[in-house]
């Protein structure tokens, strides 16, 4: 099945985009929106699908060049990846691709090449445009009326369809249509704003072919990488010397601490680029004066990593009252039994035990110091935050 | 400006109207100028001139950038819309693929308002879009006005000061109009005679009277009414 490759959202679609169906990406203006359609297509050109875009506000050369900004050379997909040149007609510009709008501002002539292509490209291919920059140039009603009929000249030849949509403000009866109506599957792509917008996210509306996961997950474009999901605060607690510093600064690809005399007196904060992820981590200091910072990162944070000195139980009623401190925002947590290399170590049901822990809550034995069973422990706490299946 | 209508109110649009060669350009470029000088931020649009050429023509005008790095930001539309394979980057320059793509401006200018805005703490912005009339060359007025409703509503959210030129007698009346309605003042330029006139309405009750300009030793003038 064609995935999407956007982080977590195949696995929110139940595997990814099947043959014959549509995906629309509903952008807000000012949010990258884009970048989900050519990551999608990247995708889909490694998993070894043909592809075709449709260049509607950007000179087919320079789009390419924009797939090269975020590290995806398309040179060695020259057989599988087309481009459709709706641009070059506006400006009066000669194109050179195979596949040309002759008049962009003519729907009619959009339709004679789309057509083409859905024939030519076969089952199973990603056909990608910009609803909103055709709308723009051919009319809001006749583009929509195309739209419902390449769609479903798509289903009969088995392809798949991956749309943009800048919701600009037009009529309230295009933008329900367009995100209620015509298309299986809607993942809306959105900022969070105070006045300008500082943080995006997306998340799905609807899918027709199964019940989607409604989660919204937070993401960043990176350059080169592309999107990632993006978690702005994972806390590390514990009580005083379990490791907690030694802990951010292994699972971090760039870290720093506030340190005095050896022992963390501040924070510490690492961040972390994992797989599709980009995450901040955020190590508190163990010493009870330092008590209300934790409270106050708690309410804040998005997950909990929970470190414990396997050797010392007598600091467990510490590490439990510390959990207690944060658990009342509800954050998801999981346990790390560290320093599980050292003599008289506790296993990890010892310390469930003598924690009285329930069972559902995991207890992942580490040694972070030889970065031992912590990118399982993180990647664990990732699923819990953002969904795993 | 100030002189015709006393101090410029925060977030406001203002669309600056005038034939050819009257100056609609440099009176922009000097009121972001203006700004740049007062530590306001600055985001040029330019749907004209690439962004290195910008910077000439500011420089040519005695309006030196680069002493006000951390505060500007120009948003090029030209250099890719060619495709001419040109992606080099200059400092405070962002490359957007043409001017018809205004998903893309708009991301621009939102990044360049989330660096100063919100991580520079700089709450006062100045904007240009310099020109309408190129915009409304490829796109027609109801994308245009679509994407300038959401544009201004933007410049109001952060008290910011837009700037919009456009070319008179080069669109219909009902296209200025339709324009007109998304701004809170207009800046009029005309020339009579071996005369430069200007005035401002809809900041002040009543339109100003017409005063005499110039555009002197680099310097934007305009004659006491």
């Amino acid at each position: 099945m064609p995935e999407t490759g956007i982080p977590r959202l195949d696995k929110f679609l139940k595997g990814g985009i099947p043959n014959g169906k549509t995906l629309l990406y509903y952008v807000h203006p000012g949010v990258e929106g884009e970048i989900f359609a050519m990551q999608t297509i990247y995708t889909n050109l490694e998993n070894g699908n043909n592809c075709v875009f449709i260049a509607s506000t950007r000179n087919p050369r320079d789009a390419r060049e924009r797939f090269k900004e975020f590290g995806w050379g398309l040179d060695k997909y020259k057989d599988n990846f087309a481009i459709i040149d709706a641009y070059s007609g506006l400006i009066g510009l000669e194109s050179e691709e195979k596949y040309v709008v002759e008049d962009p501002t003519d729907i009619t002539s959009f339709n004679e090449v789309i057509e083409k292509v859905i024939e030519e490209c076969g089952k199973g291919s990603i056909i990608f445009g910009s609803i909103s920059a055709i709308m723009d140039m051919c009319g809001e009603q006749e583009t929509l009326e195309y739209v419902e009929k390449w769609n479903k000249y798509t289903m009969l030849h088995d392809g798949v369809g991956v749309y943009n949509f800048t919701a600009w403000p037009y009529s309230e009866d295009t933008l329900n249509k367009v995100r209620e109506e015509l298309f299986d599957s809607v993942v809306v792509v959105g900022g969070i704003a105070e006045r300008v917008i500082f943080g995006q996210y997306y998340g799905i509306v609807k899918a027709n072919w199964t019940e989607p996961e409604k989660k919204y997950i937070l993401f960043k474009v990176i350059r080169p990488g592309g999107i990632k999901a993006f978690i702005p605060k994972i806390l590390v607690t514990g009580p005083y010397n379990t490791g907690k510093s030694t802990l951010v600064h292994a699972l971090s690809t760039r870290a720093v601490s506030v340190d005095r005399l050896a022992t963390t007196i501040a924070l510490d904060h690492g961040h972390i680029d994992h797989k599709e992820f980009s995450v901040d981590i955020f190590g508190t200091p163990g010493q009870e004066r330092f008590d209300p910072i934790l409270k106050l990162l708690g309410g804040e944070a998005m997950g909990l990593l929970l470190i414990v000195d396997s050797t010392k139980p007598e600091e467990f009623p510490r590490a439990k009252a510390m959990l207690e401190m944060t658990l009342g925002y509800g954050l998801p947590f999981i346990i790390l039994a560290n320093k599980q290399d050292l003599p008289n170590a506790l296993s990890s049901e010892e310390i469930r035990e003598r924690m009285k822990i329930g069972k559902e809550i995991k207890i992942v034995p580490t040694v972070a110091t030889q970065k031992k069973g912590i990118t399982e422990a993180f990647e664990t706490l990732i699923d819990m935050i953002v969904g795993a299946d | 400006m100030d002189i015709l209508t006393g101090d410029i109110p925060v977030a406001i649009n203002i669309l600056v109207i005038g034939p050819p060669l009257t100056g609609k350009a440099f009176l922009a470029r000097a009121i972001m100028y203006n700004g740049l000088k007062d530590k306001e931020a600055g985001i040029y649009i330019s749907t004209k001139d690439s962004g290195s050429k910008i910077k000439d023509k500011y420089a040519k005008c005695g309006l030196p950038l680069d002493q006000y790095e951390d505060a500007y930001g120009i948003v090029d539309c030209i250099s890719r819309s060619l495709g001419t394979g040109k992606t080099e980057t200059a400092k405070n320059v962002v490359l957007v693929g043409s001017a018809v793509d205004m998903t893309g401006i708009s991301i621009a200018v939102g990044q360049f308002l989330e660096e100063f805005w919100r991580k520079k703490q700089m709450k006062k912005i100045r904007l240009v879009i310099e020109s309408l009339s190129n915009l409304l060359m490829y796109s027609n007025i109801q994308t245009v006005y679509r994407f300038l409703h959401v544009f201004t509503g933007k410049v109001r959210a952060v008290d910011g000061l837009g700037i919009y030129t456009i070319e008179e007698g080069m669109h219909d009346s009902m296209v200025v109009t339709t324009l007109k309605q998304l701004v809170q003042g207009v800046i009029e330029l005309k020339e009579e005679g071996d005369k430069r006139l200007l005035r401002v309405s809809g900041i002040t009750p009543m339109p100003t009277k017409w005063a005499e300009y110039t555009i002197e030793n680099n310097e934007f003038v305009v004659k006491e009414v």
